[in-house]
């Protein structure tokens, strides 16, 4: 019996969509992200395209800011034409309202060393 | 001076409708300042501040009483950063959650992410324990019964479901296997998992259609006047954070703003009142209480014999937990506080099993690039996708390689564990409020009884055998979470030397100003507090009927 055509495209487009390489992660760094994110989970999902009251966070790391289908975001994350690179990431984690003002993200931010281990650990997630 | 913003057909309509109506009832209205204006004053019978658990509950049973009621929301119907930047706040003390993600600031507020665990507390948590220091709450367990039973209706949970036994039945268990039928140490609580958590959702429509009440959005309480005797509120004073304000004068006033932002609203308004408004005796911010946890040590299970319905991550698909706790007998014996064990299967296809469920919802957004890299990771290794399907299915079993540990306990009152203002201001310039999470010798004392004694008596029964830790007040500072329940800033005491409150949630001294919400619990109790502090407010609402428009 012959698959259905759109099994053989869904399983060639995966198949050719090859992982790169994953840059070398600093474990100690994911695991301090990881005991970090406990207090992100208030908010966000890594797990499930599953908006909270805030957006999911399935693959953040590289996608375009304020692109979660269904999430009612601020004007500020709206209007924004910025990827979420891990440099934006660690940027905004540390102040939010000073990097992207508008934003509903309302915490106060992480220090630069706490910014950098969270945006580890989603690495790790990717 | 105050910003003027233009008259709109609304604030017409209902000028003109306030004014053609005295007080008797007329259509609920939410009203936005920014949209609809603000008058200079505001009259009503009660005016409560914050609509949460607490003050969503408490207007819904007003409903039909002789009242006018004001609702005042901080928020929008949504979340907003600036307004939600208002709850920010530095730790002074362990290391705890970001103060802005504890508590949501807008319409229904932290229900908007409740996660729905409800369990009345046992009839010890209200006794006391004298010999620990923990006061006794000035209501008992029969007292509260009757609201929790209301509680539970309005949170569609089964009273019975309660009682573990009948949970062991429902699942297909001997109820033989309870911990409590082999062991007068530990025994098994249930939490049940309320489906219906989201109030701005299930009760929007019904306060919309609730002729006594209006909703007022956008609007921070800011100062609390008293007269000037210091009995009575005079007045609030109301801001936006667009610059508009408000006078509400109201017969009674309810704080229903949480525990840290109850206290910190009593400790600014200290014009009259020095130390604040019902802080004669220092209690206002004191005696913050969280349910602390630490993961440490793990349980290897005997082959079959460690029923299946303590294994945390199948009761959790159950939309219910069963945990190993200990009974009175072992929380006197041992002198300490409620505790818990939870045990929790570790996900060895974590990532897989993450994997697998994003292929589901990813079908919803078939062009996502991120769907393909699932679906390669998924082929990449079929072997450990089928390990991952087979281990979800294969719970039942109880079979688990190891279990970790997961306790949890009731933190027991501790003045040194407190809200303090900031000398940093707030958008409104209103000092905020940081927060100091401090533990006792007595919760490090609770958190290794506790262990000890579900360990002993669970390897005892031949379940399994442990792997611990010596549980350290420096382990578990460097460990301890709290579960995002605040309690215990406003508390509940007989009389004004002990506590805040009165029996009927009345600020001592203070004859028309009410405190609802878990602020007022004198101790944390073994349930989550949502459920207990529906039923004080369902319960507040008989008291404020009774007292009619005297």
């Amino acid at each position: 019996m012959r698959p259905p055509l759109s099994l053989v495209v869904v399983a060639l487009l995966a198949t050719g969509c090859a992982r790169q390489e994953r840059e070398a992660l600093d474990p100690a760094k994911v695991e301090r992200g990881r005991a970090l994110f406990t207090s992100c989970e208030a908010c966000h999902t890594l797990r499930k395209r599953e908006n909270r009251i805030g957006p999911h966070l399935v693959r953040i790391v590289g996608r375009a800011a304020g692109e979660a289908r269904r999430y009612a975001y601020s004007p500020a994350l709206e209007a924004t034409d910025l990827a979420w690179t891990p440099e934006n990431l660690r940027r905004y984690l540390q102040a939010p309202q000073a990097f992207m003002p508008g934003t509903n993200m309302a915490i106060a931010g992480y220090s630069p060393a706490d910014a950098e281990s969270l945006v580890e650990f989603l690495r790790s997630k990717q | 001076m105050m910003h003027q913003p233009p008259l709109s057909r609304r604030t017409v309509l209902m000028g003109a409708l306030a004014a053609a109506t005295p007080l008797p009832l007329r259509p609920a209205s939410f009203l936005d300042p920014r949209k609809d204006g603000l008058p200079d004053t505001l009259d009503t019978d009660l005016c409560i501040v914050g609509a949460g658990a607490a003050g969503i509950t408490l207007a819904l049973n007003l409903a039909g009483a002789p009242l006018q009621v004001l609702m005042l929301e901080s928020g929008g119907m949504d979340l907003e950063g600036e307004t939600q930047g208002l709850y920010r706040g530095l730790h002074l003390g362990l290391p705890y959650f970001d103060l802005t993600a504890c508590r949501l600031r807008y319409f229904g507020g932290t229900t908007n992410h409740w996660g729905g665990y409800c369990r009345p507390n046992d009839p010890i948590d209200y006794q006391g324990r004298p010999e620990l220091g923990v006061p006794a709450w000035p209501i008992g367990h029969d007292d509260i019964a009757p609201y929790l039973r209301q509680a539970m209706a309005d949170l569609g949970l089964d009273e019975a479901a309660f009682d573990p036994a009948t949970q062991f039945r429902l699942h297909g268990h001997s109820p033989d296997r309870l911990a409590e039928r082999r062991s007068d140490q530990i025994m098994t609580k249930v939490f049940q998992l309320s489906q219906r958590v989201r109030f701005r959702e299930i009760h929007r429509r019904h306060l919309e259609d609730q002729a006594n009440l209006r909703v007022l959005l956008h609007a921070n309480l800011t100062h609390i006047a008293l007269d000037e005797t210091g009995r009575r509120v005079r007045q609030l004073t109301v801001r936006t954070l667009d610059g508009r304000q408000t006078i509400v004068r109201a017969r009674r006033v309810v704080l229903a703003c949480h525990a840290i932002e109850n206290a910190r609203l009593l400790l600014l308004s200290d014009d009259v009142m020095r130390e604040g408004i019902g802080n004669a005796h220092g209690h206002v911010g004191r005696n913050f209480m969280e349910h602390a946890r630490i993961f440490s040590g793990v349980m290897i299970p005997a082959r079959d014999t460690f029923p299946a319905l303590y294994d945390s991550g199948l009761t959790g698909s159950l939309n219910v937990n069963t945990n190993l706790s200990l009974t009175e007998t072992a929380m006197r014996k041992h002198g300490v506080m409620e505790y818990y064990c939870r045990f929790v299967p570790p996900d060895l296809h974590e990532d897989m099993r993450a994997n697998l469920g994003r292929l589901r919802d990813g079908f919803w957004q078939p062009f996502d690039p991120g769907l393909f890299e699932d679906i390669a990771d998924v082929l990449g290794d079929l072997p450990e996708a089928v390990a991952a399907v087979m281990d979800k299915y294969r719970q039942t079993q109880a079979d688990a390689p190891y279990y970790v540990l997961d306790h949890r306990i009731e933190q027991a009152p501790n003045p040194l564990s407190r809200i303090v203002l900031s000398r940093e201001r707030d958008a409104l310039g209103l000092r905020r409020a940081d927060l100091h999470w401090a533990l006792s010798d007595l919760d490090y004392a609770t958190f290794a009884k506790g262990c000890a004694t579900v360990a002993r008596e669970v390897a005892a029964m031949g379940w399994g055998r442990f792997q611990l830790e010596e549980i350290t007040p420096d382990l578990i500072q460097s460990r301890v979470k709290g579960h995002y329940h605040h309690m215990g800033t406003t508390r509940m005491s007989a009389n004004s030397k002990a506590g805040v409150v009165d029996a009927d949630l009345r600020v001592h001294g203070v004859e028309n100003l009410f405190v609802a919400g878990s602020s007022v619990f004198p101790t944390a109790g073994y349930g989550g507090p949502t459920m207990t502090l529906v039923a004080l407010a369902i319960r507040l609402a008989e008291h404020l009927k009774g007292l009619g428009n005297a």
